[in-house]
C-alpha cells in the first residue's frame, strides 16, 4: 500500500471515529433542546476553553493566516486583537450566561428578540446570521477538500473528499449535538496545536541545524525583499496604524458574537468558568498564533526565498514538499482540526437559530401551542439533514457568488450584531428601533465598501460598518423610547443579580409581604 | 469590586489596547535573543501582561459574585 492510500486510510479512520462519537450520545441529547444545543449548559472549563479556541480558528486561518503572514509581514497578528476575545469573553459573556440562565436563552436570536422586544428583528438576525453561516461553513470543507486531493495527489480527489467532509461533519453534529462538538473541538485543539509544534519543530531542526531560528532570521535579514516581512508596515506598507486598528476590529472584536461563540457562553458550567476564560482564552489564542506567526514570517521565507506565487498554499507546500508522509498527513489532520471544529460548531448554530428561533417560535409558541422538548431536537436534527444537502450541492458546484462574494461577507454580517448586543447588555436606552436601524444600516455599509466603493482613509469596510451601526444605533436610541418593563427585566435585573443579589432579597421581602398580607395567615 | 479598581482596570485596558492596536508599529525593532524582532516580541509579550491583569481583576470580581447561585 502506498503512501497516498494510507493517507485515506488515515483519513476514513478519522472519519469513522467522528462519526462513532457523535452518535455515542445520541439518546442522551435527544430528551431537549438544551441538552442537544448547549450540552444541559455544563460545559466543564478546560472543554469551554478547548471549543471556543478552537472554534474561532477556521480551516482558512491554518492556511490562510500563515500565507497572510508571508505576503504582509509581523502586522497581521493584529489580526488577534491583542487577545480582546478572552476580555470581551467575560464583559459579555458573564451577563449572556445570566440571561440564559434566568430565561433559558440559546441563541444570540433568543436574547435580540427579548431584549428589543421585536419579533421582526429576531427573524432578521436569525436569516441574516443562518444564510450566511452557509457559504462561511462551505468554505471550511472546500479548503479541506482540495487539501486531501493535493495531499494525495489526487488518489482521493476534491469531490468525493469534499462529500465525506460535509456528510461527516453533519452527522456527527446529528449525532451528539453540542456535547460531541466541544468534546470533539477539545481533541482537535490539542491536534491543532501538536501539529503546529510538530511542524514547526520539523522544519527548524531540518533546514536550519546551524542555529534554529537564529540562523532562519539571518538568512531573511540579509535578503533586502525579505527583511520587511519582520517589522511594521511590512513589505506591501499594509500595517501602518490604519491598517493595524483595521485588521484588530474586522478579524477580533466581533468574533465573540458570531453565532457559534456567542453559543459558547450560554453553554459554560458555572461563573468560575468565565475568572478562567479571562486569562486562560488569550494565552491560547497566543499559543497557537505563535506558531503561525512562526511558519508565516520566519519559516517559509527562509525555506522557500521570497519568489512563491500561490502564498495560499505555502503551508501545503512546506508539509508535502519539505517535509516526510507523516508530517504530510498530521498537517492534513490539523486543517480538519480547524475547519471541522468551526464548521460544526457554525452548522449547530444555524440548526439551533433555524429549528428553535424560526420554526418552532413562530408555529407554535406565537400561536400558544405548546411544543414537546423532544420534537425540537428532532425538527434541529432534520433542519442539519437538509443544511448539508444545500452545502453539498454548493461544495460540489462552488459556485462564483457564494465562494468569492458571500464568503467575503460573512463575517462582517456577523459582525453587525455587536453594537445591538453590547448596548442592549448595558445601556437602558438602548431601543428597538435603534437596533434596526444600525443593524441593517450596518449590512449596507458592508456590501457597498465590499463590492462598489473603495473604503476610506486606509480603513476597512467593516470599520466603517461598525461606526455607522453604533453611532445610528446611539441616534436613534436618544429620539425613541424603550418600554421599562423589557429594561427592567434584562438591564435593571441582571444588575440588581451581578451587583447585590438585590433581585433574590426583593423576591424573598415581596414573598414574605405578601404572607403577611394574607387574612387568613396566622404567623 | 471597588470604584477605584474600575477606574483603574478601564485605564489600563484603554492603555493596553491603544498601545497594542496603535503604537506597536511605531516602536524600534531591533533583534532580541538573537532571532526575534521586538515588535514581534511585544505582541507576543504584552497579551501575556493583560492575561494577569484580567485574571487579577476577575479573580476578585467574581470572588464577590457569592449571590449568582444556579443549579446546574
Amino acid at each position: 500500500m502506498g503512501v497516498d492510500q494510507l493517507i485515506v486510510v488515515g483519513i476514513l479512520l478519522y472519519s469513522g471515529v467522528l462519526v462513532y462519537h457523535g452518535f455515542r450520545s445520541f439518546k442522551e441529547t435527544s430528551k431537549s433542546s438544551e441538552s442537544f444545543f448547549t450540552a444541559d449548559r455544563g460545559v466543564n472549563p478546560f472543554v469551554l476553553l478547548a471549543t471556543t479556541a478552537i472554534s474561532v480558528f477556521s480551516a482558512l486561518a491554518f492556511y490562510g493566516a500563515p500565507a497572510a503572514l508571508y505576503r504582509d509581514g509581523i502586522g497581521f497578528f493584529a489580526n488577534t486583537g491583542g487577545m480582546v476575545a478572552g476580555l470581551l469573553f467575560v464583559v459579555i459573556g458573564y451577563r449572556i450566561w445570566i440571561l440564559g440562565k434566568e430565561y433559558g436563552f440559546l441563541t444570540p436570536v433568543d436574547y435580540l428578540r427579548s431584549r428589543y422586544d421585536s419579533e421582526g428583528y429576531g427573524l432578521l438576525v436569525a436569516i441574516v446570521l443562518i444564510l450566511f453561516i452557509l457559504p462561511y461553513v462551505a468554505m471550511q470543507l472546500i479548503a479541506i477538500g482540495d487539501a486531501v486531493s493535493v495531499t494525495t495527489h489526487g488518489f482521493m480527489s476534491y469531490l468525493p473528499a469534499v462529500a465525506l467532509a460535509t456528510i461527516v461533519v453533519s452527522l456527527h453534529i446529528i449525532g451528539g449535538g453540542m456535547k460531541s462538538v466541544a468534546w470533539m473541538d477539545a481533541f482537535h485543539f490539542v491536534l491543532g496545536i501538536g501539529t503546529l509544534i510538530v511542524l514547526v519543530t520539523y522544519l527548524t531542526l531540518t533546514y536550519f541545524p546551524n542555529g534554529g531560528l537564529a540562523e532562519a532570521v539571518n538568512i531573511i535579514m540579509d535578503d533586502p525583499e525579505l527583511a520587511p516581512l519582520l517589522s511594521h508596515p511590512g513589505p506591501n506598507g499594509t500595517f501602518n496604524w490604519q491598517g493595524s486598528l483595521s485588521t484588530v476590529l474586522t478579524a477580533a472584536v466581533a468574533t465573540v458574537v458570531w453565532p457559534h461563540i456567542f453559543m459558547r457562553m450560554y453553554v459554560t458550567a458555572n461563573k468560575e468558568t468565565f475568572k478562567m476564560m479571562s486569562w486562560a482564552l488569550p494565552i491560547s489564542y497566543l499559543f497557537v498564533y505563535f506558531f503561525i506567526v512562526i511558519i508565516g514570517t520566519i519559516l517559509a521565507p527562509a525555506i522557500l526565498g521570497s519568489g512563491v506565487t500561490n502564498t495560499d498554499s505555502i503551508v501545503s507546500i512546506l508539509s508535502t514538499d519539505y517535509a516526510p508522509p507523516i508530517i504530510s498527513f498530521l498537517s492534513l489532520l490539523c486543517l480538519f482540526a480547524f475547519g471541522v471544529s468551526t464548521a460544526d460548531s457554525l452548522l449547530l448554530s444555524a440548526s439551533a437559530m433555524g429549528s428553535r428561533d424560526i420554526f418552532v417560535h413562530h408555529a407554535f409558541e406565537l400561536k400558544g401551542k405548546s411544543v414537546d422538548p423532544q420534537r425540537v431536537v428532532t425538527f434541529g436534527r432534520i433542519l442539519l439533514v437538509i443544511l448539508m444537502v444545500l452545502i453539498l450541492i454548493i461544495v460540489a458546484s462552488r459556485p462564483a457568488y457564494i465562494v468569492d462574494y458571500a464568503y467575503s461577507l460573512s463575517s462582517p454580517f456577523f459582525a453587525q450584531i455587536l453594537p445591538a448586543t453590547v448596548f442592549g447588555l448595558f445601556w437602558k436606552r438602548g431601543t428597538k428601533e435603534a437596533a434596526y436601524t444600525g443593524t441593517i444600516l450596518g449590512l449596507i455599509v458592508t456590501t457597498v465598501f465590499t463590492f462598489f466603493i473603495p473604503a476610506p482613509l486606509g480603513f476597512s469596510a467593516l470599520v466603517w460598518a461598525l461606526l455607522a451601526n453604533t453611532v445610528s444605533y446611539v441616534a436613534v436610541s436618544y429620539v425613541t423610547k424603550a418600554p421599562a418593563h423589557v429594561i427592567d427585566r434584562y438591564i435593571t435585573r441582571i444588575d440588581s443579580i451581578i451587583y447585590s443579589g438585590t433581585a433574590v432579597n426583593n423576591s424573598v421581602d415581596h414573598a414574605l409581604s405578601s404572607l403577611n398580607e394574607r387574612k387568613d395567615f396566622k404567623g | 469590586m471597588s470604584r477605584t479598581n474600575k477606574v483603574l482596570f478601564i485605564i489600563f485596558n484603554s492603555v493596553y489596547f491603544f498601545f497594542n492596536w496603535i503604537l506597536i508599529p511605531y516602536m524600534p525593532n531591533p533583534l532580541i535573543f538573537g532571532w526575534m524582532p521586538l515588535q514581534m516580541f511585544l505582541m507576543f509579550s504584552t497579551p501575556l501582561i493583560a492575561a494577569f491583569v484580567w485574571w487579577l481583576y476577575y479573580h476578585h470580581f467574581f470572588k464577590a459574585q457569592t449571590n449568582v447561585k444556579y443549579q446546574q
